[in-house]
């Protein structure tokens, strides 16, 4: 039915308690296509983990609401499946590694143990193929004798083995697609990097989709071809991670993107700061998320909420500076051809 | 070309004993010398004593061995009135400002009571006025002063918690890892704050973070930690364009630059192994087990800080 392997359509996600609706996620659509890396961007708070949680259906529900939307998968709206018919794909189609290993890996139980339950859940096959499977994915994500590791309790591993264990107990039942919730923030940078080059690594040799969360932009910059960038429940740009990082075009990515300090180029003088702090989303804004915020917000921009432009194929902003009707140029502070936006005469 | 420094640290040690004969060598034999005015960056991993340098320097933890000097004064030893009078000159930012407000006390109260202990302002009217000014500075409101914590955001929190430390209007403050729990936004409001407030109230800070870019940005030299010591330290310049320990070359060649054709192009040299422990260390260089040059003697003789350039020193045998 669909051309892309998982495609997401104008996705509305709300929490109830007794005071009213958390409106966490307020319409986000996006695609993954098979062997590629998403990366979701944004900072905490902006949707990015709901999104993900609920194309995995991990939310309870309630209180969380799926209000309208659709999560096509091969074919089938996930979005109308129960509990029990989530558990088909759950583990097996698609798989999520999050960011505290510690917490997500069962203390009691040994590590063999615990990936062998989940293999079997989900694949006939004996408890010799199992081990036989399990040490050889503890071999490919790079843990040095993975015979040891999996008799081992996840309290003697470090946080990297950890994280690694998670990984290949991820990557166990071959899922298309991959879910990784910000895996590398509480490693340190060396740490980080070897887990970035075995998921990369991973993901060419089995043919695995990843959908990657992060807030950092170094870290997606390296593993993502593509990006969406997230704010106050709603993808606000996003594009090739080319046209994001060297094209952007909504004065959050640039805010985002300078107020960054970074290891190359010259040190500048000051760093680009976003004013204020993101919007409460028990009461979100009329119009665009980031109005209160934006240095270049204009009328129509607290009352309406901005349509998606299309600046270039596949690159989607939400913003009304790039309206036709705007007649404010802008110049963006930020990215490799600062460019005016096209269109536009100089105000 | 004698220059006065604000703090000198000579061989600074700090072991913690664990039982069972074994000991936590969490500093060990750490010097450097931080000049008025100046911000030195201390990086490093997490375990690698970067924290306990900052704490023991306050005299949070009782230095093990070595000596702190503070404008000339030796006060490794100082206890009392005088350790109290030091407290004014010299305070600390906490990581998490979560954990580091009172829950019970509001913003004023817990910005005030440095003022309050050390009897800055010469009655509470004028002590509330100087809350309110500290607020103000730090881009909080006097509306603030009588909200509790939990009402507050973690920027805004942090902003408090600087409130806090500048208070006593102290000359030296340790940041750790100020920033780190913080969002790349806000993140970015506070450095540009500490830098105003660096300029406004003439301080000196050492910064301590993992982050290495927020380092480069804010310091006038950069410190390298590993496992207790100082591997590296230099003019932030320098060690960042020509890092000569191989640690340092590992650790700036593991960040992710937010550039994705760079990114993908760049042959990635993932530094091997995880850091040991620091626990009962044996004598030689701690790098040696994860070092891609290691010899024999890496592994049995400790290595001493050599320069390598101007106000550029290095802790390793290749040299």
């Amino acid at each position: 039915m669909s051309e892309h392997l998982l495609e997401v359509k104008n996705l509305h996600v709300s929490f109830r308690n007794v005071v009213g609706e958390v409106k966490a996620v307020r319409g986000v659509d996006f695609y993954l296509d098979r062997g590629e890396t998403l990366g979701l961007v944004g900072e905490s708070g902006c949707g990015k983990s709901v999104t993900v949680q609920t194309v995995m259906r991990l939310n309870p529900e309630p209180p969380a609401v799926i209000k309208q939307g659709s999560i096509v998968y091969d074919g089938v709206d996930l979005a109308k499946l129960d509990d029990k018919g989530m558990r088909k794909y759950r583990g097996k189609e698609f798989s999520m590694i999050f960011q505290d290993a510690m917490t997500s890996l069962n203390p009691t139980t040994r590590i063999g143990k615990q990936m062998k339950e989940m293999l079997r859940a989900h694949r006939d096959i004996s408890d010799a193929e199992a081990k036989k499977i399990i040490l050889r994915m503890l071999t490919m994500v790079g843990l040095p004798n993975p015979e040891t590791i999996y008799s081992r309790f996840p309290h003697t591993l470090s946080g990297g083995q950890r994280q690694r264990v998670m990984i290949a107990m991820a990557m166990s039942c071959e899922p298309s697609i991959l879910i990784a919730d910000e895996p590398t923030t509480a490693l340190d940078v060396t740490i980080q990097a070897q887990i970035l080059e075995v998921m990369n690594k991973l993901k060419k040799e089995m043919n695995t989709s990843i959908i990657f969360i992060t807030h950092n932009m170094g870290v997606v910059a390296r593993m993502a071809d593509r990006l969406a960038v997230m704010y106050a429940g709603q993808i606000i740009e996003s594009g090739t991670a080319q046209d994001v990082f060297y094209r952007p075009k909504h004065p959050y990515t640039w805010g985002l993107l300078g107020s960054m300090p970074s290891l190359k180029g010259d040190v500048p003088e000051r760093l680009m700061s976003i004013p204020g702090t993101p919007p409460d989303l028990f009461d979100p804004p009329r119009g665009c998320g980031f109005a209160s915020r934006c240095e270049h917000c204009m009328n129509v921009c607290v009352n309406r909420v901005p349509p998606e432009t299309e600046v270039a194929p596949g690159h989607r902003v939400r913003c009304w500076l790039l309206d036709p009707r705007c007649k404010t140029a802008v110049k963006p502070p930020i990215g490799r051809d600062s460019e005016l936006i096209p269109g536009k005469e100089d105000a | 070309m004698q220059q006065e420094y604000l703090l000198e640290v000579e061989g600074l040690k700090k072991y913690f004993p664990l039982g069972k004969g074994r000991t936590l060598h969490a500093v060990d034999d750490v010097s450097f010398a931080i000049r008025p005015g100046e911000t030195l960056g201390l990086v490093g991993e997490s375990g690698c004593g970067k924290t306990t340098v900052g704490r023991t320097l306050l005299k949070l933890y009782k230095p093990d061995g070595g000596r702190i000097i503070y404008r000339g004064e030796d006060i490794t030893k100082v206890s009392g009135r005088r350790q109290r009078e030091l407290c004014t000159h010299m305070q600390m930012i906490y990581q998490d400002p979560y954990a580091s407000l009172n829950p019970f006390m509001t913003i004023g109260e817990i910005v005030s009571e440095g003022l309050e202990i050390n009897k800055i302002g010469a009655n509470r009217m004028e002590r509330t006025a100087m809350t309110y000014e500290l607020l103000e500075r730090v881009g909080l409101s006097r509306e603030h002063a009588n909200r509790f914590p939990h009402e507050f955001s973690g920027g805004q929190r942090q902003r408090a918690g600087i409130a806090r430390a500048l208070a006593v209007n102290p000359e030296f403050v340790v940041c750790d890892e100020a920033i780190s729990a913080l969002d790349v936004s806000v993140q970015a409001q506070i450095i540009n704050m500490l830098m105003d407030l660096r300029e406004l109230m003439n301080l000196t800070y050492l910064f301590i973070a993992h982050d290495l870019s927020v380092v480069r940005y804010i310091s006038q030299r950069v410190a390298v930690m590993y496992l207790g010591k100082i591997v590296e330290i230099g003019k932030a310049s320098e060690v960042y364009v020509h890092p000569a320990h191989p640690y340092t070359q590992g650790l700036l060649g593991a960040v992710p630059v937010a550039d994705p054709d760079f990114e993908k192009s760049k042959t990635y040299q993932a530094m091997v192994g995880e850091v040991t422990s620091p626990i009962n260390c044996k004598p030689g260089c701690r790098f040696a087990n994860r070092c891609p040059y290691a010899t024999e003697e890496c592994r049995t003789v400790t290595p001493d800080m050599k320069a390598v350039g101007a106000d550029h020193f290095v802790a390793c045998h290749r040299l």
